[in-house]
């Protein structure tokens, strides 16, 4: 994603500028990043808004207190911007950011109620309800792996990230990435294991 | 596809295509402007005028800080409070000090004292790779030694007990040794105060340097080369994070000494028996001397240390040896040819001196494990030597453990790990391989 500095005259922003979350910032951007100019990081905090909520929606679930944890995100990300020196994207230098802030937000579950569905209720596998409610099933099930194997899973089970991927963004090496993901999959299996609705509606998606 | 990845690929599926609640934009610019408006409140004083730090909570969570607060009474020297990093690094402090790892990247780490003291004690770092240390006052680069940050009343200073930092305060760019002090915004000067760390950070530098020492013994080149495969850095093999002594090497360290200071006397032998016939006439080959071969891989490991990797990578190609075959390997890291460069290693470890061996064999099962994602290939790698009593024992064994669990064998895994844990209770890798032991 390119997000575009505003190009009105008399405005603060009276330079066009491309912010390309995925490559490589223009200098004067990385300059005015390191003077803590403010219409800058406004820039950039609006660029990666989309992508840190979506990303920290992934590791919380569903939560009444998502936007706590992406407003905690936002503020390290405007404090570690002005020391951002471009060894990595942006994109990928936020996302290190979200997983940290993440961590410190899976003790304090504030997770909406699980809604009972009776089996015999699911008649459309696609459905928005059916999906909601087998969300809300991973999740519990993920509130209860250990946390690393838990960030290991979203990352690259839903975020799709390889295993030398997410273990850049952990810091970690790609081995040990791999036995926690590893882990976290069979910890999954084995705990949605005997769940008989989530089993029936995975079979039917299947074959759809 | 099996009935269980089929499973996880559709809850993967179920979940990405999820989305958040909806959010207005009038909610995201406030959150984006109390974010801004945070950040803002948090930077560093630069005025003359003080007003009051307010360090809420909030502020502390948005660093990231890392607070090793241990209850009861102030912890002396050989009571500092320890934190190992994923890269091997240990960090020491006292009570009460806080530390932000902000980047922990293998490449790129990076920390923040935002208060009190804390020792470091830094891992050599590979090609492109750089550890530094952040106050408000200042910035520390180092490239693998062991130093003390201490900040307190906004005044940093910086104790160096082995090897070197560079500090950027400001617009002034310093170089500390070993022995020497510096506080922020004065310069160098002598401190008589050596901090509660000083005899911890005096003991860890002493095993570096028994470590360095021992390593010595087995340089690439003789006694008039540069230091270590690269110039100016101290030898990749670091025991002494064992956070144990390292057993002794099982080779005698006066052999290795006497072998280095002879020189590639096997090179000298491949050389004199090179000579040919051309036209009917003998032809003598030059024979490579002691002192051309030093020279040759002394500009290869120049050459390096300048970052000129496609320069090194030809050169060492047009030398003979296993030391050469190193270095070969060295700029294949640094042109990011980790096939390569892995494969160089593997060589290496199967025909250095004993000395060198475990540690291409090390280089190249972390190549493979962390660049090229073989678990197998890492194991192949680990199993080219013995690292038994060498100073990459315990990251060998965790690694070795890590590479079983990713290739599926968790019984051998699960054997290694508690292999580990018997020897390194508190290594770096205990607490990811307490999950495989159980």
């Amino acid at each position: 994603m390119i997000a575009v500095l505003g190009s009105q005259p008399g405005t603060r922003r009276s330079h066009p500028e491309a912010l390309d979350l995925d490559g490589r910032l223009d200098p004067s951007v990385l300059d005015r990043l390191a003077q803590h100019d403010r219409a800058t990081l406004d820039a950039a905090l609006r660029a990666l808004f989309p992508d840190v909520r979506r990303r920290m929606f992934h590791m919380l679930g569903p939560r009444s207190d998502l936007d706590d944890a992406v407003q905690d995100a936002l503020v390290e990300i405007a404090r570690a911007l002005p020391r951002f020196e471009a060894r990595s994207s942006l994109r990928t230098f936020a996302t290190r950011i979200v997983v940290r802030t993440a961590y410190r937000h899976f003790g304090r579950a504030k997770e909406q109620p699980l809604e009972l569905v009776a089996v015999a209720d699911v008649v459309d596998p696609e459905s928005r309800a059916a999906s909601r409610e087998a969300l809300r099933r991973l999740y519990r099930c993920l509130a209860e792996l250990p946390e690393k194997r838990r960030v290991a899973f979203v990352l690259c089970c839903i975020e799709g990230m390889t295993p030398a991927e997410a273990a850049a963004i952990e810091g970690i090496p790609s081995l040990v990435m791999r036995s926690r993901l590893s882990r976290a999959r069979d910890e999954v299996l084995r705990r949605l294991d005997g769940d008989e609705w989530l089993t029936e509606l995975i079979q039917a998606r299947g074959g759809a | 596809m099996t009935q269980d990845e089929h499973t996880l690929a559709e809850l993967g599926t179920i979940a990405r295509a999820a989305d958040a609640p909806p959010l207005s934009s009038a909610d995201r610019d406030a959150m984006i402007g109390a974010a801004l408006d945070r950040a803002e409140l948090a930077r560093p004083l630069r005025s003359l005028a003080r007003r009051r730090l307010a360090w809420t909570a909030g502020a502390l969570a948005a660093a990231a800080v890392v607070l090793l607060a241990i209850l009861g009474s102030r912890a002396g020297p050989r009571e500092a409070n320890a934190l190992t990093l994923a890269s091997g690094d240990r960090v020491y402090t006292t009570d009460g000090a806080q530390i932000a790892i902000e980047d922990g990247s293998p490449t790129r780490r990076a920390l923040r004292v935002l208060e009190g003291e804390a020792l470091f004690d830094v891992m050599p770092l590979e090609p492109g790779g750089s550890f530094e240390v952040s106050t408000d006052e200042l910035t520390v680069r180092v490239r693998g030694t062991v130093f003390v940050v201490e900040r307190r009343a906004r005044t940093t200073v910086v104790r160096v007990h082995e090897g070197r930092v560079e500090i950027e305060d400001g617009d002034a760019l310093v170089v500390l040794g070993a022995g020497e002090s510096y506080r922020s915004g004065r310069a160098r000067e002598r401190l008589a105060d050596q901090g509660a760390l000083a005899s911890l950070g005096r003991e860890v530098a002493a095993r570096r340097s028994a470590a360095a020492r021992r390593d010595a013994a087995g340089a690439i080149s003789g006694p008039t080369s540069t230091r270590g495969l690269v110039s100016g850095e101290p030898p990749p093999a670091a025991p002494e994070h064992a956070g144990n002594e390292a057993a002794a090497p099982t080779i005698d360290a006066n052999e290795e000494r006497t072998r280095a200071e002879r020189g590639s006397s096997s090179i000298a032998r491949e050389a004199r028996g090179a000579a040919w016939r051309r036209d009917g006439e003998p032809v003598r080959r030059a024979i490579p001397t002691e002192a051309t071969e030093t020279t040759s891989l002394a500009h290869i490991e120049a050459l390096l240390a300048a970052r000129e990797f496609s320069a090194a990578l030809d050169a060492s190609r047009a030398e003979r040896g296993w030391r050469a075959r190193m270095l070969e390997a060295h700029a294949l890291v640094g042109l990011e040819r980790p096939a390569e460069a892995a494969r160089a290693y593997e060589d290496v470890a199967r025909s250095a001196d004993h000395a060198r061996r475990p540690e291409a064999a090390y280089r190249a099962a972390t190549l493979r494990s962390r660049a090229l994602g073989d678990p197998r290939g890492t194991l192949a790698a680990l199993d080219l030597v013995s690292f038994t009593g060498t100073g990459l024992e315990e990251r060998a064994l965790g690694m070795r453990a890590l590479a079983l669990d990713a290739a599926g064998d968790r019984d051998a895994a699960s054997r290694a790990a508690q292999t580990y844990l018997e020897r390194h209770p508190e290594g770096g890798l205990a607490g990811d391989l307490r999950a495989l032991a159980e």
